[in-house]
């Protein structure tokens, strides 16, 4: 799933490292979430979005829509 | 100025993979070498033609694991070396790991040295058939409680990956082993031996590891 992470992580100014140790995950997580060859879990991206202070839908974008 | 700092990546990627294609094969084939000899001497001072085709394949396998583990153990006991052999970023990254590659290094381990002297015991090899046992299950056993510590300091990518393994394992087995059991029964191919069995299992759970890796496209050299 495509998401922002890397952009709200640069806009703090954090390495993958500093964010993953206030996540308490690992770098290859944190990597693996950012190259999009991982979506993370319900709790880690709640924890996140709140990190960062935004909704969970801005931080991952699922391009699915409902059928009318 | 970009140039400058995003050229050495690529160089130091390629002296990655350069180090860790030499040290396998270097380290693969000292052993081989070491272990095919070894086992053609033992064969003639035993009078055997040959060694049994099962007992070749399971101890090149325990080899296998054994040899991992002891670059994963390598690079966790050193993070430089570890930097440059393991699939991480950097050594801070092998020192934040340190706690799982020490365990799935030892487990690694344990279950190739398990293995080894099951394919070394009695009527072939020189391992009387009760110290092969304990080798053999007391390795797997340990070996079991070591990838347990490992799984237990996973974080929640890793966690998912050994999930998908061991899915990906589990159909692997009922493929490979419930094909090769079913021809057997009908008559199409010989039957395993015990000792195939076993390897079959070792060989299927690495495999399944390294789709399960390359399938979220991880095996890309950090």
């Amino acid at each position: 799933m495509e998401n922002r992470l890397k952009h709200y992580r640069e806009a703090k100014g954090w390495s993958q490292g500093e964010l993953a140790r206030r996540l308490g995950v690992s770098r290859q997580t944190i990597n693996a979430v950012e190259t999009d060859k991982y979506d993370p879990s319900l709790p880690l991206a709640l924890r996140m979005a709140r990190l960062f202070e935004v909704a969970v839908p801005e931080l991952f974008i699922d391009q699915w829509e409902p059928e009318a | 100025m970009t140039s400058k700092t995003e050229t050495p990546r690529p160089v130091s990627k390629w002296r990655k993979v350069l180090l860790q294609f030499t040290v396998g094969m270097a380290a693969g084939g000292l052993v081989g070498y070491g272990a095919g000899h070894w086992a053609g001497d033992y064969a003639a001072t035993r009078g055997l033609e040959d060694i049994p085709l099962s007992i070749e394949i399971a101890g090149m396998v325990a080899v296998i694991y054994v040899l991992v583990a002891a670059l994963v153990l390598v690079g966790a006991a050193s993070p430089a070396i570890g930097a440059k052999m393991l699939n991480v970023e950097d050594a801070d990254e092998v020192r934040e790991m340190k706690a799982q590659f020490v365990a799935s290094g030892i487990a690694m381990l344990l279950w190739g040295v398990a293995l080894l002297g099951l394919a070394l015991a009695e009527p072939v090899g020189p391992i009387a058939a009760p110290v092969a046992l304990a080798v053999g299950a007391g390795g797997l056993l340990a070996g079991l409680w070591f990838a347990l510590k490992s799984y237990r300091a996973a974080d929640e990518l890793m966690l998912a990956m050994n999930l998908e393994a061991a899915a990906l394992a589990y159909g692997l087995v009922l493929v490979v082993v419930g094909g090769w059991g079913m021809g057997a029964h009908l008559g199409y191919f010989p039957a395993p031996a015990p000792l195939d069995l076993l390897t079959a299992f070792y060989v299927l759970v690495l495999v399944a590891t390294f789709i399960a890796v390359a399938r979220r496209g991880m095996l890309t050299i950090r």
